[in-house]
């Protein structure tokens, strides 16, 4: 039963995390925290920055961190499974039916810019807030002001530099100034 | 267990795909590579493959390039994933979209498998959480930084901006899932016209 749930959580991520990157956070938090308690906010948090050093997707790196935590091995795998399995399923169907030409034109009408300009806006909505979830634990006395004013400036006028450096430079500050 | 069983196949349907210019392994070895060396985000990775397949190989034309990418983006699932599949699919059948997408997840699971079964202890270190208590104010600050990317793209479109701030408040005041805020979201936004503001 708790790996159908387990499985059902990361399903649902993997189907709303348009884009992926820090898109799925808000879905993250509401799965694991708000929905189900798997971990508390700061728990998710602490993992989310980790998961920002580390390669790959976040929502991909959250299902393998979240089943391990609580299912081992097996469960790691179930959850990062679960990830991948909207995507496989609904890019099969995608590519099963341009193959057999069912529906003629079904990419032309399937326009992606206007898809994606369609999805921002509520991806918009749902950063923001993912800001404020996040911000709130990570955020909380003048140094870590002045770190995240450093960096988001750093993001802002230097976009060449890599955020994982900013990110890591971020940590190296904390050593010395906490 | 899934990926013997993936690397069998692949020498015994070497004949099927043999008229490929990319093998199988070719695909695992390219996106495995993909999975090691993308960092936060899917977009940085579509550099990598058409410096890889575009430029440097000549097997895909930057219009069919284009258009994996509009499908891989208008599907949900992350980028990587998504591409993975369609690319894998396009060079090798089914059996390569599996190959592909095994190739660009398994960095990141062993990653993140080796920090929670070599490295669980240290995560509760003095030092390491000094570490993690400044990173996470520069992550907090990536993730305003992606509001304000999102943000510029859409401030002249009066409607999209006007469907951000339901979403937000959806996000804070209702129950509902992400997931169905960010699709009710894209439906309306869907069928509504430009509200550009004309100068």
């Amino acid at each position: 039963m708790n790996q159908i749930v387990l499985f059902w959580s990361f399903f649902l991520i993997g189907f709303g995390s348009y884009g992926g990157g820090v898109v799925a956070l808000s879905l993250i938090f509401n799965e694991i925290v708000s929905r189900r308690g798997w971990m508390t906010a700061e728990e998710l948090s602490r993992f989310i920055t980790l998961s920002q050093m580390t390669p790959g997707p976040i929502a991909l790196n959250a299902a393998t961190y979240t089943g391990f935590r609580l299912q081992g091995l097996p469960g790691a795998l179930l959850a990062t499974t679960a990830v991948i399995v909207p995507s496989i399923i609904l890019l099969g169907c995608f590519l099963f039916f341009r193959e057999r030409k069912l529906f003629p034109g079904l990419q032309d009408r399937l326009d992606g810019k206007r898809i994606v300009g369609a999805l921002k806006p509520g991806i918009l909505g749902l950063l923001v807030h993912a800001a404020y979830i996040f911000g709130r634990n990570a955020i909380v006395d003048p140094i870590t002001i002045i770190i995240f004013l450093v960096s988001l400036s750093l993001f802002l006028f230097v976009p060449r530099l890599h955020p994982i450096v900013v990110v890591l430079a971020a940590g190296a500050a904390g050593v010395l100034l906490f | 267990m899934r990926r013997r069983d993936g690397g069998e196949r692949n020498s015994r349907g070497s004949a099927d795909g043999g008229n490929s210019p990319v093998s199988r392994a070719g695909l695992f070895i390219t996106f495995l590579r993909i999975g090691a060396f993308t960092f936060g985000g899917g977009l940085a990775m579509i550099g990598v493959i058409r410096r890889e397949l575009v430029i440097r190989r000549a097997l895909l034309t930057d219009e069919e390039m284009s258009d994996m990418v509009s499908v891989a983006t208008a599907f949900p699932g992350p980028i990587a994933i998504n591409m993975a599949i369609l690319l894998g699919h396009r060079f090798g059948g089914r059996l390569g979209a599996l190959v592909s997408v095994l190739g660009v997840v398994l960095p990141s699971v062993l990653v993140i498998l080796g920090i929670l079964i070599l490295f669980d202890g240290a995560l509760d270190q003095p030092a390491v959480r000094r570490f993690f208590r400044g990173a996470a104010a520069a992550v907090a600050a990536q993730i305003v930084f992606s509001g304000f990317v999102f943000g510029k793209v859409i401030r002249k479109d009066i409607l999209s901006l006007g469907i951000a701030a339901l979403a937000l408040a959806a996000a804070f005041f209702l129950n509902l899932h992400p997931a169905l805020i960010i699709l009710m979201a894209a439906v309306v936004r869907y069928f509504l016209p430009s509200g550009e503001r004309k100068k």
